[in-house]
């Protein structure tokens, strides 16, 4: 699966599922929309990343959303930069999301399926690090399933 | 004056080789100004649609037409395009995609039959400096919110409409929620002892205080309702401006000192608590270019601070171009760090 590939299965999950399934819901991809930055104060110093998808609503029981889409690729790449960048994203989608005034926090992650146990297993020991509980995570990787993608 | 309201064949108009979108183009390129060669150039020019599908683009495709006719001059027997040509290059774009869709064959256009030249340009005039009265802020959340409320749109179908990225209308909805759901209840009376009324212009402060650096600030240094808070601070006269104050948030509650005395003392303006951050820190006397990436950063910062958006857009001021140049720089270095 290509990075877009998985970026757009995010956006159809969120879309389509009744959890989220709202006339207020605000979705924006960066593939299609180019997101903005977003900035989490980490030890008291502000760190950024671009997330794939960022989805709200306005009103009512409201939720967050940050979505990443993580090929083989892009995971399994040794360059030390580029897992340090994965490290500092899901730094600062967590501690984003940790200090949002909503109901319901979600980070999801599409990848392939042979990723899924790696990708969940980096995201729960963050979630420990940052004391990030009320944040839920959400995993798809049932990418090749024609019945839901 | 002589005008008619027709839906008329695209392919008997033609652009009008003097629109002054195009007309710089078409002397340096030295480009021949026929009908295919001006509709090209018209896409490409600024607010044109370019080679994708452009924002006006989808609006019209959205409202299943556009919303206002174009309007024309008779030439003989064809049409000369005197307001709307870009509309005009996306209808013969896809005219040209899709012959055989009837929707982008015709376009409605209003023809002045006994135009002469001054009336010509004060058409021109008054399409392009005059134009609508825009809403306020305030009326373009307020319509967009009840839309949504009563069900007739989806926020995703507005968009659609409205064309732009969804993050600009979501920063306007988001601004006017939160106008309304922490600032207007501050005010409980319409005379001033009752509080007063709350003031809708000041719902541009609340546009910017949902930029990233703003909200995250807001969320992470102040423990309960940041955005009633804000608002109270509003309230206060804490935030003046809209452009220069909200925007020295970040610096001052990241600041120990500026942030306790921010919080602490309810008539201090967020300008004066900005001059409250120590300016030297570890500088004392260290050559610029002795200094280090994070001090000079320091001080840059504090001095955007001291400056207000009318000194930087002086004709003369040379460093709105210095600031500009370094966000261009710095974009493409951090975009080697931050981004996937």
């Amino acid at each position: 699966m290509t990075h877009v590939q998985l970026e757009r299965a995010i956006v159809k999950f969120i879309k389509s599922n009744l959890i989220f399934n709202c006339p207020d819901l605000y979705i924006s991809s960066d593939d299609e929309n180019g997101n903005s930055e977003i900035i989490a104060y980490i030890n008291n110093k502000p760190k950024q990343c671009r997330p794939d998808i960022i989805a709200h609503n306005f009103w009512g029981e409201k939720f967050q959303i940050y979505g990443e889409a993580k090929s083989s690729n892009d995971f399994y790449n040794n360059d030390p930069d580029s897992r340090n960048r994965h490290d500092k994203q899901i730094d600062v989608m967590l501690n984003a999301l940790k200090v949002k005034r909503v109901q319901k926090k979600y980070l999801i992650y599409a990848c392939d399926i042979d990723l899924r146990n790696d990708v969940e297993s980096l995201i729960n020991q963050k979630k420990l690090k940052f004391d990030a509980k009320d944040i839920n995570v959400i995993i798809i990787d049932q990418l090749n399933n024609p019945e839901l993608f | 004056m002589n005008r008619e309201l027709k839906e008329l064949d695209i392919d008997l108009i033609d652009p009008d080789p003097e629109n002054p979108r195009i007309i710089e183009s078409l002397k340096t390129f030295n480009i021949e100004p026929n009908r295919e060669n001006i509709l090209n150039v018209l896409r490409n020019a600024p607010g044109g649609d370019g080679p994708g599908i452009s924002e006006l683009e989808k609006s019209i495709i959205a409202t299943e037409g556009i919303l206002d006719p174009i309007i024309l001059r008779p030439e003989g027997d064809r049409y000369l395009c005197i307001e709307g040509n870009t509309r005009l290059a996306i209808y013969n774009k896809n005219h040209e995609r899709y012959p055989d869709i009837p929707f982008w064959k015709k376009i409605p256009a209003v023809i002045y039959k006994d135009i002469d030249d001054p009336m010509l340009e004060m058409i021109r005039l008054g399409a392009h400096f005059v134009g609508k009265k825009e809403w306020s802020l305030y009326a373009k959340g307020a319509y967009i919110s009840n839309m949504i409320k009563n069900n007739a749109k989806t926020f995703p179908e507005i968009v659609e409409v409205i064309g732009g990225t969804p993050s600009k209308l979501e920063s306007l909805l988001q601004a006017y929620d939160d106008f309304n759901e922490y600032f207007a209840p501050l005010f409980t009376g319409t005379n001033e002892a009752e509080g007063g009324r709350p003031n809708e212009k000041e719902m541009s402060k609340f546009v910017n205080a949902n930029t990233g650096s703003v909200s995250a600030a807001l969320e992470t240094f102040i423990d309960e309702n940041p955005k009633l808070q804000f608002a109270k601070w509003i309230k206060q006269g804490k935030i003046e401006s809209a452009a220069d104050d909200v925007r020295k948030i970040p610096t001052v509650l990241n600041n120990d000192v500026s942030r306790e005395a921010f919080l602490s003392d309810k008539n201090l303006k967020i300008k004066d608590a900005l001059k409250l951050i120590p300016r030297d820190t570890s500088s004392g006397s260290v050559k610029l270019s002795d200094a280090n990436i994070s001090l000079l950063a320091d001080q840059l910062k504090l001095k955007i601070g001291d400056t207000t958006i009318e000194e930087l857009n002086k004709e003369d001021s040379e460093d709105l171009d210095s600031l500009l140049m370094l966000n261009l720089d710095l974009n493409q270095f951090l975009d080697h760090i931050d981004t996937d």
